[in-house]
């Protein structure tokens, strides 16, 4: 319910407001039309004039990334099936050309295998996103307060039982939710992520132009940010790799 | 007569010289009887060259060489008539290895198209080798030569010389194997080579050439001297070093003594058959030491590695100018002496947008007598993948020179190479597919989602938003209030039954108290009053039901809910009963009056500790 107020309150906001000659739902039209023409760098072009306008969907991301990929610019294809996928985490459409675009930059950087608890937990608070988790978690606080107040109000015995029991099942689960939220929502969000843009980069050592040089990425590399100073970014890769990147050289998702 | 005897004869030799001419003798000749182990010869003689030799199976015995083929030719002249013998044979040399009497087979030859086969030999192998088994057992087949086969080391020797026995590690020498001989070598084979331990070795000898026969004077003797085999060592270890000697084989043709003794062949200084035998001598060279010296560890430079001897050093980067993505190449050639095969490629330092891949090799390096010379050349290709003007800085190289016994350093020129353009599509630079790419070729991603989609402001999220806590809270506030206002209706509502049942037995204590002491003063009237007000009071507080309502059936009612027990309730009653009809009966006496006080009492008392009992 919350979320269809927020939206109404920016339809209206929008609508409210002449947005640059076109509607951006008629731009995305006219971009899958010079999608599907192969006029990918066209596509692409409507696609980001959208963007701009500081409108986002999972659908939007993954569309750009498909043109991206098209014109052969991987970095900048998995930089917005990644972004595609922090709004949608559970499509498999944007994991498939996801893995397909990895598989065509040149690093194939192996992660640091899980243990299986943690994989569970992962593909677990994966399946949705933290909007849909904080949904659910409101509606399994509110089913459970409803069993507790049943559990207040009633004398009878037996449902004093089953709403108790019942209420402690759904807070629990309300917990799980809440931590699921969390999980993703770091996961995606405070996680700073950013991909590898330019063809060939080398991390040096410390944010210094003369320090030594410590490794090669190149376009379309994942890895996290841990430290900035100035205009570099200190970056983590998956296979534990730490090194100073100029900011130019990447992009956060 | 003597015209017909003459043409007779003729005849008759015009018929017997074909035939005679035409007679072919093919044999097989060797010892009868060997030790074990002994090294002998086995010979076949074919009177007319053949075609096709085969030889035979040799089954227990091991050949260590042949089938050696020599070929000759005699003419005699005997009382006019002139004969031609020719005779070609195949050697075997033959080593017994076990004991017993062995046949080998007959050896087969053509002739004109015709086979001929050779007899069969017989060899009893007994006992140890003799003192002699190096020397060959006579050979029936051709001449015999008693006493003639010791053939002397200083006939004939083997010398291991070594071009420099100080050399520093890494310096090249060169290890000739010399065969100085007085007598005929008709031929000579290496039994074992060495393995040089602690060098790099590299063979110079060009085998199938006939080694180069000089003459030398060795201790006021005149020699033969050939090279039998030449190697470059590099030594590769610091220190005394040896080289293991080298083992040779030979055969040597020494003089036999003539048997048929004719003046003719006295004359004609003997035919090469019949008049020699082959002798085996087995030779050995001396163990050779050399001694490494180590290299210098002053003013050695950084670039280093390891090579010795005397070098050029030549680069070149093509083209200077390109675009994105097209290859430029750079190529180092180290030419001159020493180990080339060692030499690793030089640490260059390429700019990081200039993808270098690993370089291409291609020697030409010739191998002689004075060491190993020539060329090795190491091609980098490199692949731009931005614009821009990139720096190779100048490539050295260093070694050490032996003679001047320092090290020299080759620096070449720095380079700088212009690539215009920007970096786009990887894929489409002629060097730029990878193979991953190919591989994935056949996959392709899926297509775009074509379907009208709600977008979202930028940055909106439910999640951690302030309508999330909002709800979140306001829930839990809503629930805590209606809780809170739910316990204090509760608390209101039921505190006052709760008060009143806390009371209930004081408010019964108090009461018959208040009767006792009507009791006393004799007042039966109020006495009934208060113990009746005792008993409903109780009740009514108890159970929460207000006084009015109250009666017997009432009463049963409540206690039934209550579960209290059957005989409580009978005792309840009759209480009351009593109290009630003692009440109404006229000139009711104290006594009475004491005994239902007493009761109501007990009554009292029981009933609570049940209600009690019942609560915990």
């Amino acid at each position: 319910m919350g979320k269809q107020v927020i939206i109404l309150f920016f339809a209206i906001f929008f609508f409210g407001i002449p947005v640059r000659g076109i509607e951006p739902n008629e731009l995305i039209e006219q971009a899958n039309q010079a999608y599907v023409n192969g006029e990918y760098s066209y596509s692409i072009e409507l696609y980001e004039s959208v963007i701009k306008q500081k409108l986002e969907a999972p659908e939007l991301y993954y569309n750009l990334g498909n043109a991206y990929f098209k014109e052969n610019k991987f970095g900048p294809a998995i930089l917005n099936y990644e972004r595609a996928l922090r709004l949608k985490p559970s499509d498999e459409n944007i994991r498939f050309n996801l893995e397909i675009a990895r598989s065509r930059i040149v690093d194939q950087i192996n992660p640091v295998p899980l243990i299986f608890y943690e994989n569970w937990w992962k593909s677990f608070y994966s399946l949705f996103s933290p909007n849909t988790w904080a949904v659910l978690l409101i509606l399994l606080l509110v089913v459970s307060l409803v069993l507790l107040g049943i559990f207040f109000f009633s004398w009878i015995r037996g449902i004093k039982k089953t709403t108790f029991s019942l209420a402690v099942l759904f807070l629990l689960l309300t917990f799980v939710c809440m931590g699921a939220a969390r999980a993703q929502y770091y996961h995606l969000f405070q996680k700073q992520e950013a991909i590898v843009m330019t063809p060939r980069v080398t991390a040096k050592s410390s944010p210094d132009e003369t320090s030594p040089d410590l490794f090669v990425i190149h376009e379309g590399s994942k890895a996290r940010i841990t430290n900035e100073l100035g205009e570099w970014y200190e970056i983590r890769l998956v296979n534990g790799n730490v090194g100073w990147l100029k900011r130019s050289a990447v992009e956060i998702i | 007569m003597k015209i017909k005897a003459f043409l007779i004869g003729t005849l008759c030799l015009l018929m017997v010289m074909p035939l005679w001419a035409d007679e072919l003798t093919f044999t097989a000749s060797g010892p009868s009887q060997v030790g074990l182990g002994e090294r002998f010869r086995v010979v076949y003689s074919a009177s007319k060259r053949p075609s096709d030799f085969k030889g035979p199976d040799f089954g227990d015995f091991l050949v260590l060489s042949g089938p050696n083929q020599s070929s000759s030719s005699s003419t005699q002249i005997i009382n006019g008539q002139v004969t031609r013998s020719e005779n070609h044979s195949y050697t075997y040399i033959l080593e017994s290895t076990s004991e017993g009497t062995f046949t080998i087979s007959p050896a087969s030859i053509t002739v004109n198209g015709d086979r001929y086969e050779s007899n069969a030999l017989s060899i009893l192998v007994s006992g140890q080798a003799p003192q002699a088994s190096k020397q060959p057992a006579p050979v029936p087949g051709q001449q015999q030569a008693p006493g003639s086969s010791g053939v002397s080391d200083r006939d004939i020797f083997l010398r291991a010389l070594v071009s420099n026995s100080s050399p520093y590690q890494g310096q090249p020498i060169t290890l000739t194997y010399k065969l100085y001989t007085r007598v005929v070598v008709s031929q000579y084979s290496i039994e074992k080579l060495p393995t040089y331990q602690g060098f790099w070795a590299e063979d110079v000898t060009g085998s199938g050439q006939p080694p180069q026969v000089t003459e030398e004077v060795v201790d006021g003797v005149r020699y033969n001297a050939a090279i039998v085999r030449q190697v470059v060592l590099f030594p590769q270890r610091v220190g005394e070093l040896t080289i293991e000697p080298l083992d040779m084989q030979t055969l040597v043709r020494v003089s036999a003594p003539r048997m048929s003794g004719s003046l003719l062949d006295e004359f004609f200084g003997g035919s090469p058959f019949g008049s020699f035998q082959n002798v085996d001598k087995p030779l050995r060279s001396h163990q050779v030491r050399v001694n490494v010296k180590t290299l210098p560890a002053q003013n050695r430079p950084p670039s280093f590695t390891g090579m010795v001897g005397s070098f050029e050093m030549k680069t070149e980067l093509s083209p200077l100018q390109a675009n994105v993505n097209e290859p430029v190449t750079l190529s180092i050639s180290i030419s001159g002496n020493g180990n080339l095969r060692m030499l690793e490629q030089p640490d260059v330092q390429f700019p990081v947008n200039l993808e270098a891949f690993d370089p291409n090799i291609t020697d030409n390096i010739r191998v002689s007598a004075s060491g190993v010379s020539g060329s090795r050349s190491f091609e980098y290709l490199l692949i731009p993948r931005t614009g821009g003007t990139f720096e190779i800085p100048a490539i050295q190289f260093s070694y050490f020179d032996p003679v001047g016994g320092r090290y020299v350093t080759r620096t070449g020129e720095p380079f700088s190479v212009e690539i215009s353009g920007s970096a786009q599509a990887m894929g489409e630079g002629p060097g730029g597919v990878n193979q991953e790419e190919v591989s994935y070729l056949t996959s392709d991603i899926r297509f775009i989602q074509n379907k009208v989609f709600r977008l979202k402001p930028i940055g909106s999220m439910f999640f951690r938003s302030n309508l999330f806590y909002a709800l979140l809270l306001g829930t839990i506030v809503l629930f805590g209030l209606f809780l809170f206002v739910w316990r204090r209706h509760i608390r209101i509502h039921g505190d006052t039954a709760l008060m009143r049942n806390r009371k209930a037995r004081k408010m019964a204590a108090k009461r018959l108290k208040k009767a006792g002491a009507f009791l006393e003063k004799g007042k039966s009237n109020e006495f009934y009053d208060e113990i009746f007000r005792a008993l409903w009071g109780y009740l009514s507080d108890k159970f929460n039901i207000p006084v009015s309502e109250l009666n017997k059936e009432e009463v049963s009612l409540v206690f039934k809910q209550k579960e209290v027990s059957q005989e409580m309730a009978q005792k309840f009653l009759e209480a009351l009963n009593e109290c009630e009809f003692a009440r109404f009966a006229p000139g009711a006496p104290e006594v009475r009056m004491e005994e239902i006080y007493q009761r109501a009492m007990d009554t009292l008392v029981t009933l609570e500790k049940e209600l009690k009992n019942k609560k915990s």
